[in-house]
Protein backbone atom coordinates (compact mmCIF):
# COMPACT_ATOMS: atom_id res chain seq x y z
CA UNK A 1 0.00 0.00 0.00
CA UNK A 2 1.44 3.54 -1.20
CA UNK A 3 2.00 5.55 1.61
CA UNK A 4 -0.82 8.13 0.82
CA UNK A 5 -3.23 5.62 0.54
CA UNK A 6 -2.62 4.38 3.81
CA UNK A 7 -2.76 7.89 5.35
CA UNK A 8 -6.09 7.66 4.00
CA UNK A 9 -7.18 4.57 5.48
CA UNK A 10 -6.14 4.93 8.73
CA UNK A 11 -7.73 9.11 8.88
CA UNK A 12 -10.80 7.55 7.64
CA UNK A 13 -11.07 4.89 10.29
CA UNK A 14 -9.99 7.52 12.61
CA UNK A 15 -13.04 9.17 11.44
CA UNK A 16 -15.66 7.06 11.45
CA UNK A 17 -14.68 5.76 15.02
CA UNK A 18 -15.30 9.84 16.07
CA UNK A 19 -18.82 9.76 13.89
CA UNK A 20 -19.93 6.46 15.68
CA UNK A 21 -18.91 8.08 19.08
CA UNK A 22 -21.18 10.89 18.52
CA UNK A 23 -24.24 9.95 15.86
CA UNK A 24 -26.13 9.76 18.64
CA UNK A 25 -26.46 13.20 20.40
CA UNK A 26 -27.07 15.94 17.36
CA UNK A 27 -25.54 19.61 17.48
CA UNK A 28 -28.08 20.70 15.90
CA UNK A 29 -32.17 20.51 15.76
CA UNK A 30 -32.42 19.58 12.06
CA UNK A 31 -35.32 21.19 9.75
CA UNK A 32 -37.92 19.06 7.57
CA UNK A 33 -36.97 19.14 3.56
CA UNK A 34 -36.82 22.86 3.25
CA UNK A 35 -39.98 24.34 1.52
CA UNK A 36 -39.75 27.25 -0.71
CA UNK A 37 -39.08 31.06 1.31
CA UNK A 38 -40.65 33.03 -0.73
CA UNK A 39 -40.77 35.75 1.91
CA UNK A 40 -43.02 38.13 3.11
CA UNK A 41 -44.25 41.71 1.31
CA UNK A 42 -46.98 43.79 3.35
CA UNK A 43 -49.47 43.85 0.86
CA UNK A 44 -50.74 43.16 -2.67
CA UNK A 45 -53.15 44.97 -4.69
CA UNK A 46 -54.55 44.35 -7.86
CA UNK A 47 -56.37 45.95 -10.63
CA UNK A 48 -58.50 44.58 -13.28
CA UNK A 49 -57.27 46.15 -16.45
CA UNK A 50 -59.77 43.87 -18.50
CA UNK A 51 -61.05 40.22 -17.56
CA UNK A 52 -63.63 40.40 -20.59
CA UNK A 53 -61.62 37.75 -22.66
CA UNK A 54 -64.39 37.68 -25.16
CA UNK A 55 -67.61 39.71 -25.00
CA UNK A 56 -70.04 36.79 -26.50
CA UNK A 57 -69.55 33.28 -24.75
CA UNK A 58 -71.57 31.76 -27.40
CA UNK A 59 -69.89 33.69 -30.30
CA UNK A 60 -66.25 32.46 -28.88
CA UNK A 61 -67.70 28.51 -28.42
CA UNK A 62 -68.96 28.43 -31.88
CA UNK A 63 -65.78 29.71 -33.11
CA UNK A 64 -64.25 26.80 -31.52
CA UNK A 65 -66.67 23.80 -32.65
CA UNK A 66 -67.01 24.95 -36.06
CA UNK A 67 -63.09 24.78 -35.99
CA UNK A 68 -62.75 21.57 -34.63
CA UNK A 69 -63.26 21.78 -30.84
CA UNK A 70 -60.71 20.70 -28.33
CA UNK A 71 -57.69 19.79 -30.30
CA UNK A 72 -57.70 22.47 -32.70
CA UNK A 73 -54.94 24.46 -32.54
CA UNK A 74 -55.66 28.48 -31.56
CA UNK A 75 -53.62 29.91 -34.77
CA UNK A 76 -55.81 27.73 -37.00
CA UNK A 77 -59.56 29.53 -36.00
CA UNK A 78 -60.64 32.43 -37.72
CA UNK A 79 -61.77 33.84 -34.36
CA UNK A 80 -64.75 36.57 -34.95
CA UNK A 81 -62.44 39.69 -34.45
CA UNK A 82 -65.35 42.08 -33.51
CA UNK A 83 -65.79 39.59 -30.10
CA UNK A 84 -62.08 39.64 -28.83
CA UNK A 85 -60.68 42.00 -25.93
CA UNK A 86 -58.49 40.38 -23.47
CA UNK A 87 -57.25 39.47 -20.16
CA UNK A 88 -54.75 41.23 -18.09
CA UNK A 89 -53.48 42.68 -14.20
CA UNK A 90 -51.30 45.39 -12.65
CA UNK A 91 -50.51 43.90 -9.64
CA UNK A 92 -48.60 45.77 -7.11
CA UNK A 93 -46.36 44.60 -4.31
CA UNK A 94 -45.78 46.73 -1.29
CA UNK A 95 -42.73 45.40 0.32
CA UNK A 96 -42.38 45.60 3.97
CA UNK A 97 -39.67 48.60 3.57
CA UNK A 98 -42.90 50.05 1.79
CA UNK A 99 -41.01 50.33 -1.36
CA UNK A 100 -44.18 49.15 -4.34
CA UNK A 101 -43.03 46.64 -7.41
CA UNK A 102 -45.46 46.88 -10.22
CA UNK A 103 -45.70 43.85 -12.70
CA UNK A 104 -47.92 43.16 -15.57
CA UNK A 105 -50.29 40.08 -15.90
CA UNK A 106 -50.94 38.63 -19.10
CA UNK A 107 -51.33 41.35 -22.08
CA UNK A 108 -55.27 41.27 -23.54
CA UNK A 109 -56.05 39.21 -27.13
CA UNK A 110 -57.47 42.58 -29.21
CA UNK A 111 -54.51 45.05 -29.76
CA UNK A 112 -56.96 48.09 -30.33
CA UNK A 113 -58.98 46.68 -26.66
CA UNK A 114 -55.68 46.28 -24.56
CA UNK A 115 -54.37 50.00 -26.33
CA UNK A 116 -57.92 51.53 -25.28
CA UNK A 117 -57.08 49.91 -21.63
CA UNK A 118 -53.38 50.38 -21.11
CA UNK A 119 -53.82 54.21 -21.75
CA UNK A 120 -56.76 54.16 -19.58
CA UNK A 121 -55.00 53.10 -16.31
CA UNK A 122 -51.62 55.03 -17.73
CA UNK A 123 -50.45 50.93 -18.02
CA UNK A 124 -49.02 52.22 -21.40
CA UNK A 125 -46.60 55.02 -19.52
CA UNK A 126 -45.65 53.06 -16.70
CA UNK A 127 -44.26 50.59 -19.26
CA UNK A 128 -42.45 53.08 -21.18
CA UNK A 129 -40.70 54.84 -18.03
CA UNK A 130 -39.66 50.97 -16.20
CA UNK A 131 -41.79 51.44 -13.76
CA UNK A 132 -43.42 48.11 -14.74
CA UNK A 133 -40.60 45.77 -13.42
CA UNK A 134 -41.81 42.54 -14.91
CA UNK A 135 -44.43 41.35 -17.50
CA UNK A 136 -45.46 37.80 -16.33
CA UNK A 137 -47.41 35.77 -19.28
CA UNK A 138 -49.67 33.20 -17.41
CA UNK A 139 -50.11 31.20 -20.20
CA UNK A 140 -49.86 31.24 -24.42
CA UNK A 141 -53.54 31.22 -24.86
CA UNK A 142 -54.82 33.84 -27.37
CA UNK A 143 -56.79 36.39 -25.06
CA UNK A 144 -53.72 36.32 -22.57
CA UNK A 145 -50.90 36.56 -25.41
CA UNK A 146 -52.00 37.81 -28.37
CA UNK A 147 -52.45 41.38 -27.45
CA UNK A 148 -48.15 40.88 -27.41
CA UNK A 149 -48.15 44.11 -29.35
CA UNK A 150 -49.69 46.19 -27.00
CA UNK A 151 -47.38 46.11 -24.05
CA UNK A 152 -44.05 45.99 -26.09
CA UNK A 153 -45.21 49.09 -28.28
CA UNK A 154 -44.33 50.82 -25.00
CA UNK A 155 -41.60 48.73 -23.92
CA UNK A 156 -40.00 46.08 -26.29
CA UNK A 157 -36.99 45.36 -23.37
CA UNK A 158 -39.14 44.65 -19.99
CA UNK A 159 -38.17 41.17 -18.64
CA UNK A 160 -40.74 38.59 -19.46
CA UNK A 161 -41.70 35.09 -17.72
CA UNK A 162 -43.29 32.53 -19.97
CA UNK A 163 -44.17 29.04 -19.79
CA UNK A 164 -41.27 27.08 -21.38
CA UNK A 165 -44.12 25.49 -22.81
CA UNK A 166 -44.62 27.59 -25.73
CA UNK A 167 -45.11 26.58 -29.60
CA UNK A 168 -43.30 27.61 -32.62
CA UNK A 169 -46.11 30.05 -33.47
CA UNK A 170 -45.39 31.65 -29.89
CA UNK A 171 -42.08 32.63 -30.88
CA UNK A 172 -43.54 33.94 -34.43
CA UNK A 173 -45.92 36.13 -32.78
CA UNK A 174 -43.09 36.96 -29.83
CA UNK A 175 -40.51 38.46 -32.45
CA UNK A 176 -42.45 40.29 -34.30
CA UNK A 177 -44.58 38.06 -36.59
CA UNK A 178 -48.15 37.29 -37.50
CA UNK A 179 -50.56 34.83 -38.26
CA UNK A 180 -53.11 35.61 -40.85
CA UNK A 181 -55.78 33.00 -40.50
CA UNK A 182 -56.27 33.77 -36.50
CA UNK A 183 -55.78 37.39 -36.84
CA UNK A 184 -53.64 38.22 -34.71
CA UNK A 185 -50.11 39.79 -35.01
CA UNK A 186 -47.15 41.61 -33.39
CA UNK A 187 -44.75 44.80 -35.04
CA UNK A 188 -43.04 45.24 -32.19
CA UNK A 189 -40.50 42.22 -32.11
CA UNK A 190 -39.46 41.41 -28.69
CA UNK A 191 -35.65 42.22 -27.51
CA UNK A 192 -35.47 41.91 -24.02
CA UNK A 193 -34.84 38.91 -21.48
CA UNK A 194 -37.21 36.07 -21.49
CA UNK A 195 -37.40 33.91 -18.75
CA UNK A 196 -38.78 30.37 -19.74
CA UNK A 197 -40.27 28.90 -16.68
CA UNK A 198 -40.20 25.25 -15.81
CA UNK A 199 -42.65 22.97 -14.93
CA UNK A 200 -42.66 22.67 -10.61
CA UNK A 201 -39.64 25.31 -10.40
CA UNK A 202 -40.36 29.04 -8.54
CA UNK A 203 -39.13 32.31 -9.36
CA UNK A 204 -38.91 34.79 -6.91
CA UNK A 205 -40.14 38.22 -7.96
CA UNK A 206 -39.33 40.33 -5.00
CA UNK A 207 -39.97 39.43 -1.40
CA UNK A 208 -43.03 37.65 -0.95
CA UNK A 209 -43.68 37.39 -4.66
CA UNK A 210 -42.93 34.39 -6.83
CA UNK A 211 -43.96 32.68 -9.48
CA UNK A 212 -44.55 28.55 -9.96
CA UNK A 213 -44.88 27.05 -13.10
CA UNK A 214 -47.95 23.95 -13.43
CA UNK A 215 -47.30 21.85 -16.37
CA UNK A 216 -51.15 21.19 -16.71
CA UNK A 217 -53.16 20.28 -19.73
CA UNK A 218 -54.86 23.37 -21.70
CA UNK A 219 -57.73 23.10 -24.41
CA UNK A 220 -56.34 24.63 -28.24
CA UNK A 221 -53.23 23.05 -28.10
CA UNK A 222 -51.70 25.01 -25.13
CA UNK A 223 -49.85 23.54 -22.31
CA UNK A 224 -48.81 25.32 -19.02
CA UNK A 225 -49.61 28.14 -16.25
CA UNK A 226 -47.63 30.86 -14.32
CA UNK A 227 -49.36 31.15 -11.03
CA UNK A 228 -48.31 34.17 -8.77
CA UNK A 229 -47.89 33.18 -5.15
CA UNK A 230 -47.82 35.97 -2.57
CA UNK A 231 -47.46 35.81 0.89
CA UNK A 232 -48.47 38.68 2.52
CA UNK A 233 -47.62 39.36 6.06
CA UNK A 234 -49.69 38.26 8.99
CA UNK A 235 -52.35 37.39 6.12
CA UNK A 236 -51.06 34.05 3.91
CA UNK A 237 -50.82 32.86 0.92
CA UNK A 238 -52.73 34.76 -2.18
CA UNK A 239 -52.84 33.18 -5.67
CA UNK A 240 -53.09 35.55 -8.02
CA UNK A 241 -53.70 33.47 -11.48
CA UNK A 242 -54.83 34.36 -15.57
CA UNK A 243 -56.99 31.30 -15.76
CA UNK A 244 -56.32 28.64 -13.27
CA UNK A 245 -55.99 25.68 -15.60
CA UNK A 246 -54.21 23.73 -12.54
CA UNK A 247 -57.79 24.25 -10.77
CA UNK A 248 -57.86 26.08 -7.33
CA UNK A 249 -57.56 23.59 -4.86
CA UNK A 250 -54.03 21.95 -6.86
CA UNK A 251 -52.68 25.57 -6.11
CA UNK A 252 -53.99 25.77 -2.54
CA UNK A 253 -52.70 22.25 -2.27
CA UNK A 254 -49.42 22.98 -3.01
CA UNK A 255 -48.81 25.87 -1.18
CA UNK A 256 -49.48 23.85 1.49
CA UNK A 257 -46.69 21.43 1.01
CA UNK A 258 -44.20 23.39 -0.61
CA UNK A 259 -44.58 27.20 0.39
CA UNK A 260 -42.98 28.53 3.79
CA UNK A 261 -46.41 29.47 5.59
CA UNK A 262 -48.21 27.46 2.91
CA UNK A 263 -50.41 26.48 5.26
CA UNK A 264 -52.88 29.71 5.84
CA UNK A 265 -54.29 30.40 2.69
CA UNK A 266 -55.48 33.80 2.59
CA UNK A 267 -57.29 34.23 -1.07
CA UNK A 268 -57.17 34.59 -4.51
CA UNK A 269 -57.78 36.59 -7.61
CA UNK A 270 -58.13 35.51 -11.12
CA UNK A 271 -59.95 33.30 -13.48
CA UNK A 272 -61.03 30.23 -11.97
CA UNK A 273 -61.76 28.15 -15.08
CA UNK A 274 -65.08 26.66 -13.79
CA UNK A 275 -68.09 27.28 -15.57
CA UNK A 276 -66.92 29.57 -17.82
CA UNK A 277 -69.68 28.84 -20.22
CA UNK A 278 -71.94 29.38 -17.57
CA UNK A 279 -73.16 25.59 -17.68
CA UNK A 280 -73.69 23.74 -13.91
CA UNK A 281 -72.56 20.59 -13.45
CA UNK A 282 -73.51 19.31 -10.01
CA UNK A 283 -69.99 18.68 -9.11
CA UNK A 284 -68.86 21.82 -9.25
CA UNK A 285 -70.69 22.32 -5.24
CA UNK A 286 -67.24 20.33 -4.36
CA UNK A 287 -65.30 22.78 -5.94
CA UNK A 288 -66.93 24.99 -3.45
CA UNK A 289 -66.47 22.64 -0.78
CA UNK A 290 -63.04 22.05 -1.57
CA UNK A 291 -62.12 25.34 -1.13
CA UNK A 292 -63.95 26.27 2.10
CA UNK A 293 -61.75 23.30 3.39
CA UNK A 294 -59.04 25.86 3.02
CA UNK A 295 -61.08 28.49 4.82
CA UNK A 296 -59.75 31.39 2.74
CA UNK A 297 -60.34 35.27 3.54
CA UNK A 298 -61.03 37.01 0.63
CA UNK A 299 -61.73 35.54 -3.39
CA UNK A 300 -61.42 37.86 -6.13
CA UNK A 301 -62.58 36.18 -9.47
CA UNK A 302 -63.66 37.08 -13.07
CA UNK A 303 -62.93 36.19 -16.96
CA UNK A 304 -63.41 32.19 -17.11
CA UNK A 305 -65.05 31.45 -13.31
CA UNK A 306 -68.75 31.44 -13.94
CA UNK A 307 -70.96 34.03 -12.91
CA UNK A 308 -72.75 30.97 -12.20
CA UNK A 309 -69.79 29.19 -9.82
CA UNK A 310 -69.45 32.51 -8.02
CA UNK A 311 -72.68 33.36 -7.40
CA UNK A 312 -73.15 29.82 -5.57
CA UNK A 313 -70.20 30.10 -4.00
CA UNK A 314 -70.92 33.57 -2.74
CA UNK A 315 -74.79 32.20 -1.40
CA UNK A 316 -72.81 29.11 0.04
CA UNK A 317 -70.58 31.32 2.44
CA UNK A 318 -67.17 31.72 0.54
CA UNK A 319 -65.79 34.72 0.82
CA UNK A 320 -66.05 35.92 -2.84
CA UNK A 321 -65.20 39.56 -3.27
CA UNK A 322 -67.54 41.88 -5.15
CA UNK A 323 -67.06 44.51 -7.81
CA UNK A 324 -68.61 47.75 -8.64
CA UNK A 325 -70.21 48.91 -12.28
CA UNK A 326 -67.18 50.69 -13.43
CA UNK A 327 -67.21 48.16 -15.93
CA UNK A 328 -70.18 49.80 -17.45
CA UNK A 329 -67.70 52.78 -18.17
CA UNK A 330 -65.93 50.73 -21.00
CA UNK A 331 -66.61 51.45 -24.50
CA UNK A 332 -68.24 47.35 -24.27
CA UNK A 333 -69.48 44.89 -21.82
CA UNK A 334 -69.46 40.73 -21.30
CA UNK A 335 -73.33 39.63 -22.71
CA UNK A 336 -72.84 37.41 -19.15
CA UNK A 337 -72.30 40.13 -16.78
CA UNK A 338 -74.87 40.24 -14.06
CA UNK A 339 -75.79 43.06 -11.17
CA UNK A 340 -75.02 40.44 -8.51
CA UNK A 341 -71.41 41.93 -9.08
CA UNK A 342 -69.80 38.45 -7.94
CA UNK A 343 -66.80 39.04 -10.63
CA UNK A 344 -64.32 41.84 -10.25
CA UNK A 345 -64.70 43.36 -13.15
CA UNK A 346 -62.87 45.94 -15.83
CA UNK A 347 -61.40 48.70 -13.60
CA UNK A 348 -62.22 47.20 -10.43
CA UNK A 349 -59.29 46.56 -7.31
CA UNK A 350 -58.62 44.54 -4.76
CA UNK A 351 -56.07 44.52 -1.78
CA UNK A 352 -54.53 41.78 -0.11
CA UNK B 1 13.14 13.05 12.24
CA UNK B 2 11.85 15.93 9.94
CA UNK B 3 10.03 12.79 7.76
CA UNK B 4 8.32 11.31 10.62
CA UNK B 5 6.74 14.31 12.19
CA UNK B 6 5.43 14.88 8.33
CA UNK B 7 4.07 11.49 7.84
CA UNK B 8 2.32 12.57 11.45
CA UNK B 9 1.14 15.95 10.41
CA UNK B 10 0.02 14.21 6.65
CA UNK B 11 -1.93 11.60 8.78
CA UNK B 12 -3.55 14.12 10.92
CA UNK B 13 -4.96 16.21 8.03
CA UNK B 14 -5.89 13.39 6.11
CA UNK B 15 -7.89 12.09 9.38
CA UNK B 16 -9.48 15.64 10.02
CA UNK B 17 -10.44 15.60 6.06
CA UNK B 18 -12.23 12.24 6.53
CA UNK B 19 -14.23 13.02 9.51
CA UNK B 20 -15.65 15.94 8.26
CA UNK B 21 -16.68 13.96 5.01
CA UNK B 22 -18.08 11.31 7.39
CA UNK B 23 -19.78 14.07 9.42
CA UNK B 24 -21.30 15.62 6.29
CA UNK B 25 -22.65 12.48 5.28
CA UNK B 26 -24.20 12.17 8.97
CA UNK B 27 -25.57 15.10 8.71
CA UNK B 28 -27.48 14.23 5.28
CA UNK B 29 -28.78 10.73 6.45
CA UNK B 30 -29.64 12.44 9.80
CA UNK B 31 -31.74 15.53 7.60
CA UNK B 32 -33.88 12.78 5.74
CA UNK B 33 -34.65 10.67 8.85
CA UNK B 34 -36.03 13.28 10.74
CA UNK B 35 -37.58 14.66 7.90
CA UNK B 36 -39.00 11.05 7.19
CA UNK B 37 -40.40 11.06 11.12
CA UNK B 38 -41.62 14.67 10.52
CA UNK B 39 -43.93 13.34 7.74
CA UNK B 40 -45.07 10.37 9.79
CA UNK B 41 -45.75 12.34 12.82
CA UNK B 42 -47.67 15.58 11.05
CA UNK B 43 -51.05 14.91 11.50
CA UNK B 44 -53.11 13.72 8.77
CA UNK B 45 -55.58 16.77 7.44
CA UNK B 46 -58.88 16.66 5.06
CA UNK B 47 -57.07 19.01 2.88
CA UNK B 48 -54.43 15.99 2.26
CA UNK B 49 -57.53 14.55 0.63
CA UNK B 50 -56.11 17.47 -2.51
CA UNK B 51 -53.15 16.56 -3.22
CA UNK B 52 -53.02 14.22 -6.32
CA UNK B 53 -52.94 14.10 -9.84
CA UNK B 54 -54.92 15.88 -12.42
CA UNK B 55 -56.99 13.47 -13.71
CA UNK B 56 -57.49 11.62 -10.22
CA UNK B 57 -60.99 13.19 -10.20
CA UNK B 58 -63.00 16.20 -11.04
CA UNK B 59 -62.31 17.96 -8.40
CA UNK B 60 -58.73 18.07 -9.72
CA UNK B 61 -59.42 18.18 -13.45
CA UNK B 62 -62.28 20.28 -13.43
CA UNK B 63 -60.94 23.03 -15.01
CA UNK B 64 -60.80 20.58 -17.88
CA UNK B 65 -63.24 17.92 -17.59
CA UNK B 66 -66.07 20.42 -16.11
CA UNK B 67 -65.64 23.71 -17.20
CA UNK B 68 -65.87 22.85 -21.04
CA UNK B 69 -69.16 21.66 -23.33
CA UNK B 70 -68.49 17.44 -23.05
CA UNK B 71 -68.98 18.14 -27.32
CA UNK B 72 -65.73 20.13 -28.07
CA UNK B 73 -64.10 16.60 -26.19
CA UNK B 74 -66.66 14.03 -28.40
CA UNK B 75 -65.22 16.43 -31.75
CA UNK B 76 -61.65 15.76 -30.72
CA UNK B 77 -62.00 12.22 -30.15
CA UNK B 78 -64.40 11.40 -33.10
CA UNK B 79 -61.41 13.16 -35.54
CA UNK B 80 -58.89 10.75 -34.16
CA UNK B 81 -61.40 7.40 -34.24
CA UNK B 82 -61.46 7.28 -30.14
CA UNK B 83 -65.00 5.91 -29.41
CA UNK B 84 -67.05 8.29 -27.05
CA UNK B 85 -70.23 7.35 -26.33
CA UNK B 86 -70.60 5.72 -22.64
CA UNK B 87 -67.38 7.40 -21.54
CA UNK B 88 -67.10 9.46 -18.40
CA UNK B 89 -66.24 12.66 -19.35
CA UNK B 90 -63.20 12.44 -17.01
CA UNK B 91 -61.65 8.93 -18.82
CA UNK B 92 -62.38 10.58 -22.10
CA UNK B 93 -60.62 13.44 -21.77
CA UNK B 94 -57.56 11.80 -19.91
CA UNK B 95 -57.27 9.42 -23.08
CA UNK B 96 -56.73 12.41 -25.22
CA UNK B 97 -54.58 13.52 -22.97
CA UNK B 98 -52.83 10.00 -22.76
CA UNK B 99 -52.24 10.47 -26.77
CA UNK B 100 -51.15 13.77 -26.54
CA UNK B 101 -54.52 15.17 -28.50
CA UNK B 102 -55.13 17.75 -25.79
Amino acid sequence: MERRQFLKVLGATGAAATVAATAGFPKKAFAKPAKQDIGECKSVKVTVLSETSWFNNDQFKKDIVDNGGASTNQYAVPWDRNNSGGYSALIEVEGLDGKVHKYLLDTGWNNAWMDYVFNRHGVDKMLASNEIEAFILSHWHLDHFWGIESTLKHNDKIKMYGPSTMFPEDEVLLNGGKHEVAGCKNDVPYKGELTKTEPDQYYPLTAGAAIRMFDVPILLRVRGENVLYFNVKDKGIVTVTGCCHPGLLTLYSTARKEIEGGKNIYGCYGGLHISLFENWDPKFDDIIKGAKAFNPTKMGCNHCTGWIWAENAAKEGLPIVKGTDTYKSYPKQSSVAKASNVFLTNGDTVVF
Amino acid sequence: MSERRSFFRELSQEAIRSARQALEVRDQVQEEIVSCLDALAEEPSELDAFDRDFFDSYEMSYSMTLAYPREFFEQAAEKEGIEHRGVETLELVKTLHQRGIL
